[in-house]
């Protein structure tokens, strides 16, 4: 029988495999929580110099109902001490490695973080603390509740946190934004010397995660901003009601305790005595005074979301197209996470999926153009591509691909050239025929990381210059970043 | 405490708009879990800003948005150098014509489809997953009409084309 075109399409394109609907909520649910409060949290904190603007707030809108009126204008704040201070036993920074990234798509965290949670019974209102719900998933880890949904997002990223929900006791449901009573408790651990920092940008509700409905700061009463504070956020649409938060900073860890519904003052109240308890537990367990680093591990059929995690391992480092000096050379943000993974020299190789291949476990991809005066089929614009790629053996990568083997085969006949001043066994310089424009293909393998650039030119002159300028100059940004613990190059810092 | 009267119910939106979403993202993606992320991202912006999403506009429509936008932002310019290698398109010539047909037109259309440039394949989608408008389509991509349906053409056109020469069997124009 003989089908139309267009009805095979409508059943090809409507035969989606079914999802674990159960668990697709709840990634939705949860993932929703995330961003609102990494934008509540955002808004919330407050630096040393800003108690007297932070009190000045909440005297104002202590005279009025909760909520009423335009959304809340954030304090502003005085730059704080940098380094923060210590407080009533509290240390003001933690000794930190970095988090990264293992070549097998494992984390190496600073630190696990302790079980300090109340316990079923320990939780105000008879709250239930929900079992199997610590997040110690790299998952959860990486996706962190603060800064970290929007890519674009300015300053200190945590490394990781753990949290564990709780809900009423007379519920039979996993714990719901909706449902009346419900609460949690998370740990987020911060690069050293950054949480001071972070709480300053989230008090003044800079950078990506902004804080889109209305909410009250209300002091900690006793502690700076920068150590400790609390707000109520109105998520009538969400809860039917508030959600209360009380939040403290332990050296580089905050603390935080959110609870759904109830009245203000004796919910915060009790948040903060949750909060109290757990910054001690945190701290009697010593376990800031010299952390540990862990390797978290991906849990089954769990899996980290793209492009994060090309980002998360590989430092944007494309050069500035300033470097070139051709008037009109121009580079089209944003360094994308690329999912090129067959193709690690892009422009100059087809894709070949057919053979094996040293495949890298993260890609990242810049674009540049210059405008060409005898417009070509192109459209008269030479492009060039930067890409740069974390292979797990960046050696039998680079290899396979100079030898034209492995997943992806030239586009045509390639010419290796010299590259004076530079070694053979790490980096690669050639020309391609039978392409519309002159072509020069510039490698460079830094480690277990490789530069790839693939540039067009009117000349050959100037496809080389570009193509040698922006290889050199992307290796110069990435060995800025320093080498991670495991060697590779990026994962510095 | 009761929830804010006048707001759309959000849990039977979700329960109602999950599936159609995420069909949409694997029609776009062709790829389970990328259709996951793409799905549960969108759907997550929507029900992190319920509020104001569900009073401003059709809260369906807001999440299609975040998808389409977000498959066009991801594929946006890499694509355009990728191309598959004849050994590849090779494998996908059945090497005898006498059984599987239905499975070979289906691997046949599915991979002519995953060669689509990005823009191509999402008014594809759009069309025939979907059953928009033109005028919606080009709403939606930021696009004129007279683009939603070049672009439809030259999809059709390449998908037949594929077709033909992979020796499809029941697939005509």
């Amino acid at each position: 029988m003989t089908m139309q075109l267009e009805d095979h399409l409508r059943e090809v394109l409507r035969d989606a495999p079914e999802p674990d609907w159960h668990a697709f909520r709840a990634a939705v649910e949860a993932q929703a929580a995330r961003q609102r409060r990494g934008r509540m949290l955002r808004a919330s904190l407050g630096g040393i110099a800003a108690a007297a603007a932070v009190v000045a707030v909440a005297m104002s809108v202590a005279s009025t109902p909760l909520f009423d009126g335009p959304r809340a204008t954030p304090a502003q704040s005085v730059t704080p001490s940098a380094t923060g201070s210590a407080l009533g036993g509290v240390p003001a920074t933690t000794d930190f490695q970095p988090r990264v990234k293992l070549a097998n798509g494992d984390y190496r965290l600073p630190m696990s973080f302790p079980d300090v949670a109340p316990q079923t019974g320990e939780m105000p209102g008879g709250l239930v603390r929900l079992r199997g719900t610590s997040d110690t998933s790299p998952q959860a880890s990486v996706a962190s509740s603060i800064c970290v949904t929007t890519s674009g997002a300015v300053g200190p990223q945590p490394w990781g946190s753990a949290s564990w929900a709780y809900r009423g006791a007379d519920s039979s449901k996993v714990a719901r934004p909706h449902e009346d009573r419900a609460a949690a408790v998370t740990l987020v651990g911060w690069p050293r010397g950054t949480a001071v920092t972070g709480m300053r940008q989230l008090d003044q509700n800079s950078g990506a995660c902004t804080f889109d409905t209305a909410f009250d700061k209300i002091p900690w009463p006793g502690r700076a901003a920068s150590e400790a504070n609390q707000f109520a956020v109105d998520e009538r649409s969400q809860t039917g009601g508030a959600t209360y938060v009380a939040i403290r900073r332990v050296g580089d860890v905050t603390i935080d305790a959110w609870f759904y519904g109830g009245d203000r003052d004796t919910v915060l109240a009790q948040a903060r005595s949750v909060v109290d308890k757990a910054v001690a537990e945190l701290i009697a367990s010593r376990t800031l005074d010299a952390p540990v680093p862990a390797v978290a591990k991906w849990a089954a059929n769990l899996r980290e979301p793209s492009p994060m995690r090309d980002e998360f391992i590989l430092p944007a480092i494309a050069p500035s197209a300033k470097v070139i000096g051709l008037t009109g050379f121009s580079r089209r943000d944003p360094q994308l996470a690329s999912a090129m993974g067959s193709v690690p020299v892009l422009g100059a190789q087809l894709g070949d999926t057919g053979h094996p291949g040293e495949r890298a476990v993260a890609m990242r991809q810049a674009d540049y153009q210059l405008p060409m005066p005898d417009q070509g089929e192109d459209g008269g614009m030479a492009n060039t591509s930067v890409l740069w790629s974390s292979f797990p053996d960046g050696r039998k990568a680079f290899d396979e691909i100079t030898a034209d083997k492995g997943s992806a085969r030239w586009w045509g006949p390639t010419t290796r050239e010299a590259w004076p001043g530079h070694d053979e066994a790490t980096t690669f310089l050639a020309t391609q025929a039978e392409r519309p424009r002159p072509l020069q293909i510039a490698l460079r393998l830094e480690g277990d990381v490789l530069i790839s650039v693939v540039a067009q030119g009117q000349t050959q002159a100037q496809a080389r210059t570009i193509a040698t300028t922006l290889a050199d100059d992307a290796a110069r940004n990435l060995a800025a970043f320093g080498r991670g613990p495991d060697g590779r190059p990026g994962n510095g810092r | 405490m009761t929830k804010n009267e006048g707001a759309p119910d959000l849990d039977a939106w979700l329960d109602g708009a999950m599936p159609r979403i995420y069909g949409l993202a694997y029609a776009l993606t062709g790829d389970r879990h990328a259709a996951e992320d793409l799905s549960q991202e969108a759907l997550a912006t929507v029900v992190s800003k319920w509020r104001t999403v569900s009073r401003a506009q059709n809260s369906t429509a807001y999440a299609r948005k975040i998808v389409v936008n977000t498959f066009l932002s991801q594929k946006r310019k890499r694509w355009t150098r990728e191309v598959i290698s004849d050994d590849v398109v090779t494998e996908l010539v059945p090497s005898t014509s006498d059984h599987a047909s239905g499975l070979v037109d289906r691997e046949a259309l599915v991979e002519a489809l995953r060669e689509l440039p990005p823009r191509q394949r999402t008014a594809v989608t759009l069309r025939y997953y979907e059953d928009l408008s033109d005028a919606d389509i080009a709403a939606l991509m930021g696009c004129s009409v007279s683009t939603v349906r070049s672009s439809i053409h030259h999809a059709l056109a390449a998908l037949r084309s594929g077709a033909v020469s992979l020796d499809v069997r029941g697939v005509s124009s």
